[in-house]
């Protein structure tokens, strides 16, 4: 069960940090906002 | 939309044993995301109860694709920008419907729609903020690059459409709609716009 939990957890933080990516590499964010982009994605 | 993704990135990273760094890369990630869900879904609500929502649906798919790579104006809170979205997305599909109905001038609108915005992406792509700035010269062409590339996709899509004939013609409309605020909100005028409408929504009571 911890497995499982551990591997959903994996799952959506890999999710998380290729949306991140993908965000930071483009020339802003689909909506009419913008956040804050930190200081780890500013190679971009 | 800044406490969920705070929450998720912070229980994330306690779990996963992440750093701060990590944590915040993931906290813009949820941001991101969550903004994207809540938008669609609000815009997609406005839309139904318009009868307009294959239209602003296409018109909210070719802006994404074409901001992504041209950027553009933005407002400053991410409410503003929900808001905002739900009222103008909705309204434009609306508009592309009352083209759509007086068929014989779509044809003649989406390639005026292909070449403004053809032109503007060219001369003004991409636009970016200080929020998310763009550092380098090199990742700038290559994003106008992308942004000309995604106007042109877009506009073999329209003439795929308007072969399909009628019923396609409204998404064919709403192409166009969507290339034309893409193009609006590159330009001065359309940022002078947003600033505006920043500023009269900034208003704090007391």
């Amino acid at each position: 069960m911890r497995r499982i939990k551990y591997l959903v957890l994996m799952g959506i933080t890999a999710a998380l940090v290729l949306i991140a990516h993908v965000t930071a590499a483009s020339a802003c964010a689909w909506a009419h906002y913008q956040p804050e982009v930190p200081d780890k994605l500013a190679k971009y | 939309m800044d406490i969920p993704s705070r929450f998720i990135a912070d229980y994330l990273g306690r779990q996963l044993g992440l750093d701060a760094e990590a944590r915040d890369v993931l906290r813009f990630g949820a941001q991101n995301l969550f903004l994207g869900i809540v938008g669609l879904a609000a815009v997609s609500l406005v839309a139904w109860f318009l009868r307009c929502l294959p239209e602003t649906l296409m018109l909210t798919g070719v802006v994404m694709v074409t901001r992504s790579f041209a950027g553009g104006a933005h407002l400053g809170r991410p409410l503003r920008c929900t808001v905002f979205t739900a009222t103008i997305f909705p309204a434009l599909g609306a508009a592309a419907l009352a083209i759509a109905n007086v068929g014989t001038i779509v044809p003649g609108f989406c390639a005026g729609a292909t070449f403004v915005s053809l032109i503007t992406v060219l001369m003004l792509a991409p636009v970016d903020n200080p929020a998310k700035p763009i550092r380098t010269g090199t990742h700038r062409r290559r994003l106008r690059k992308w942004a000309a590339s995604a106007v042109v996709v877009a506009a073999v899509f329209q003439a795929y459409l308007l072969a399909g004939g009628l019923p396609a013609c409204s998404l064919a409309a709403a192409t166009g709609m969507g290339l034309l605020w893409q193009s609006f909100i590159l330009t001065g005028v359309g940022r002078g716009v947003m600033q505006f409408i920043d500023r009269v929504l900034d208003f704090q009571p007391g």
